[in-house]
């Protein structure tokens, strides 16, 4: 294999799994929508851009299987009656694909191929009902040909196409709009220019009302390929007058596009001129083609046109190299506050204005490497519609799925981990949370359950709760599970949350015989550990008959967090901003050294001295000594942190601690400072957790 | 719809429904108006005639296209100096816009 064909499936590679979550989720869409005419069109788009995808990098089984799938997707979607057995058939096919693709291109290996010639069949069966031909039997289709299917890997530029449509063939009553088609159009991309003009045969008197004299010059701009483009006269194109045009870049002259499809002038218009040196514009109005206030609008769309392509252009950049940027960005961040150092010893004006021109700079790089590593949370989501559809067959449950804010960003970093905790929550709440519909019906609820995924940002976090309004967390069963497994002592009076957490150790689970599914005591032990990885922490919530809610909390990011940074003993500590709620100075005198406890404004804060916890003693807290105090706020709970000083904002770049220094000490990580000190990064939530309770 | 006798001047309200199926009624009533004749008795007289298309809040494109036809019908009639079109109502206008649809071709 060439370094060309090599990177081409890599690239195919990294953009199929894609492909078939959006595939998965349209057939789904569809399922419950059977009607849903757009549903339809969008499948068959998917199916054409994966087979062309494939056929760059493969081009016998994959691409031949996808091609009879795709013919019988085609005939079954608009067959008059829906059959809904038809659904599972085109999941379990798309299972399928998704096995040979990982068998021939990802393992490079072969594929069962009796088992192949079996599926095979099965899909002619389908064809022959529907007089299907196969890719070698035909140029299959009316648009298709090899170089529109294999188009697809510009999908992501630009383009711009030229549509031209006069439908003239015969219409009957409410059958077809154009107004329709210009709709579908407009969905594919951006129009810049639309117009519709008469044919010159119209006249009111003899017309025929049903008959459409109109024809219509399209500029669009989309990311979509031709054959895409083209679909949305699937219904059209033999009886009517269609071209669709893309515009190299190359040969494109906007303003005349522009021209043209507003019927100002011809094409040919554009070629003769463009024989001669003038600018396009001048020489229109030199040979009266239009006129001053015609070239200033088309100036103007030009213009707007030029604008958008340079900011709607997309380059795919693989993840690596933004993290190698935002390593970059932090690497700056740190020389800059070193610089800041140097600034503070050196009185010059220049110096200053220079260090702060750097300082604005390196916040704007920061933002804009932190949002490149941003993605809406719906890429993930979107995988467990299938999930949920296929559990519920499994179980004989009925489930629906509602997502909310699937448009919340989060950084891609974090998207494996999440994936697995949303995996086993999702299993269980199907598994052990939703009863069987009689049951529901029973308790008084709907026939069908209900899983409740919503995403949204909160202070600083991301928060992703899934709830259900199944049976509820049994208590009194975990706990005596938990008695049994010897996780929890019988003798020791438990808080709710205590004993929910059980379900999070290793090999709890409440199950007597564990499915495939769930039961094994492993999943929601997963949960946490993965959470972990991230910095994440769950929460439960749960009603008996109501249902559970878990709730996950997410920093925005792993890289670098906006930070205020205190010295306390030997040691500079960084808190998350977001966690700070007020400082203030105090006297060790009307601190009860005791307990630590502070009368702030009437309610009791909790003190604590990092001095103490990390046995760093610069000075001891002796009476008479006036300290600063950091209140921190999380979930309700406040908790003051002793200072000596309070160096101000700071944006850190998180270093990992290893594991030996991290434990029991609630950091996240670490920071180098400009003039190369170390500065632990707090662990606002493990900090309160642990210092909770001698405040209450 | 609403034809004045102003001098010299027809005033012609196009009706709210300007969509297909009203178009045989719409049809009808521009016939009803008997322009035909009006214009072809004038003799010499020079006409203008003005749409108002204020009333429009419903439309799709086989209405418009009848409207358009009864409008370039009009101004092919030799004492017809100019047609005005009025008062586009904020649907007709949106409509026109997204089909890259004019009066003025």
């Amino acid at each position: 294999m060439n370094d060309y064909q090599s990177k081409l499936e890599k690239s195919f590679l990294s953009e199929y799994e894609e492909i078939f979550s959006s595939l998965e989720n349209d057939i789904l869409n569809l399922e419950k929508n059977p009607e849903n005419q757009e549903i339809k069109k969008t499948i068959l788009r998917r199916l054409h851009t994966l087979k062309g995808s494939c056929g760059m990098v493969e081009n016998n089984y994959i691409v031949n299987y996808i091609h009879l799938l795709e013919s019988v997707i085609k005939s079954e979607l608009y067959k008059n009656k829906v059959n809904y057995e038809i659904f599972t058939f085109f999941l379990k096919q798309l299972d399928y694909i998704s096995y040979l693709i990982t068998q021939i291109l990802k393992k490079k290996s072969g594929i069962n191929e009796t088992e192949y010639l079996k599926n095979i069949e099965i899909l002619k069966s389908y064809s022959l009902k529907n007089e299907v031909k196969t890719i070698s039997d035909s140029n299959y289709g009316f648009f298709s040909n090899q170089k529109d299917e294999l188009s697809h890997l510009e999908e992501n530029e630009n383009k711009i196409y030229r549509i031209t449509f006069k439908l003239t063939e015969k219409r009957y009553d409410n059958t077809w709009y154009p107004d329709d088609l210009i709709n579908d159009i407009s969905k594919l991309g951006k129009i810049i220019n639309i117009s519709g003009k008469p044919s010159e045969s119209i006249d009111w008197s003899t017309m025929n009302i049903n008959q459409c004299y109109f024809f219509w010059i399209i500029l669009l701009q989309s990311n979509r390929n031709l054959p895409e483009i083209k679909d949305v006269f699937l219904f059209f194109i033999e009886k009517n007058e269609i071209n669709i045009e893309e515009l190299s870049n190359e040969s494109i002259s906007l303003i005349g596009e522009i021209l043209i499809s507003e019927g100002k002038i011809k094409k040919e218009d554009i070629e003769n001129i463009l024989n001669s040196r003038k600018k396009i514009g001048q020489m229109l109005i030199d040979e009266h083609k239009i006129n001053e206030k015609d070239l200033e609008n088309a100036l103007k769309k030009q213009d707007n046109l030029r604008h958008d392509l340079k900011i709607e252009d997309e380059l795919k950049i693989p993840t690596k190299k933004i993290d190698i940027i935002m390593d970059l960005v932090g690497e700056l961040i740190i020389t800059n506050s070193n610089l800041n150092s140097i600034k503070d010893s050196i009185e010059n004006m220049e110096l200053e204005q220079v260090q702060n021109s750097i300082n604005k700079i390196s916040k704007q790089l920061h933002d804009v490497a932190f949002s490149m590593k941003m993605v809406p949370i719906s890429q993930l989501l979107i995988k467990f519609n299938r999930m949920i559809r296929d559990l519920s067959i499994e179980f004989g449950k009925k489930i629906n799925l509602i997502i909310e804010g699937e448009n919340t960003e989060l950084d891609k970093s974090l998207f494996s981990s999440l994936y697995e905790s949303l995996l086993h929550i999702i299993r269980n709440a199907i598994d052990h949370g939703i009863e069987v519909p009689e049951e529901r019906l029973k308790l008084g609820k709907s026939e069908a359950g209900l899983i409740l995924i919503r995403a949204y940002e909160e202070s600083g976090e991301i928060i992703i709760e899934i709830s259900d309004d199944g049976k509820g967390l049994n208590k009194e069963k975990i706990f005596k599970k938990a008695i049994e497994k010897k996780i929890l002592k019988e003798s020791v009076i438990y808080t709710e949350d205590e004993i929910y957490n059980i379900i999070f150790e290793s090999g709890f689970s409440t199950t007597e015989k564990a499915n495939l599914v769930s039961g094994r005591g492993i999943g929601l032990e997963v949960v946490k550990s993965e959470l972990k990885k991230v910095n994440g922490v769950i929460e439960i919530k749960t009603e008996k008959n109501k249902g559970t809610l878990f709730r996950i909390k997410l920093p925005l990011t792993l890289a670098i967090i906006e930070g205020f940074m205190i010295k306390s003993g030997f040691n500079h500590f960084i808190i998350p901003l977001n966690f700070i709620l007020e400082c203030f100075e105090i006297n060790l005198d009307l601190l009860n050294t005791n307990d630590m406890i502070y009368n702030l404004r009437g309610k009791y804060l909790k003190i604590i001295s990092l001095e103490e916890i990390f046995n760093n003693y610069q000075t001891n807290n002796q009476s008479g000594i006036i300290k600063k105090v950091v209140v921190i706020k999380f979930n309700n709970e406040l908790i003051g942190i002793l200072a000596d000083e309070i160096l101000g904002n700071i944006q850190a770049v998180i270093k990992p601690l290893i594991k030996m220094i991290n434990r029991n000490m609630c950091l996240i990580g670490s920071s180098i400072l400009g003039n190369g000190e170390i500065a632990l990064i707090i662990d606002v939530r493990n900090l309160l957790k642990k210092y909770k309770n001698e405040a209450s | 719809m609403i034809k004045k006798g102003e001098k010299n001047k027809i005033d012609i309200l196009i009706p709210s429904g300007l969509i297909e199926e009203n178009i045989s009624s719409f049809k009808k009533e521009l016939s009803d108006l008997n322009l035909e004749d009006q214009l072809n008795k004038s003799g010499s007289n020079k006409f203008l005639i003005i749409f108002d298309l204020s009333k429009i809040t419903e439309i799709d494109f086989f209405g418009y296209q009848h409207l358009y036809a009864f409008y370039l019908y009009l101004k092919k009639k030799s004492n017809v100096t100019n047609i005005v079109i009025n008062n586009e109502s904020e649907v007709f206008m949106n409509f026109i816009k997204k089909l890259g649809l004019s009066f003025n071709e």
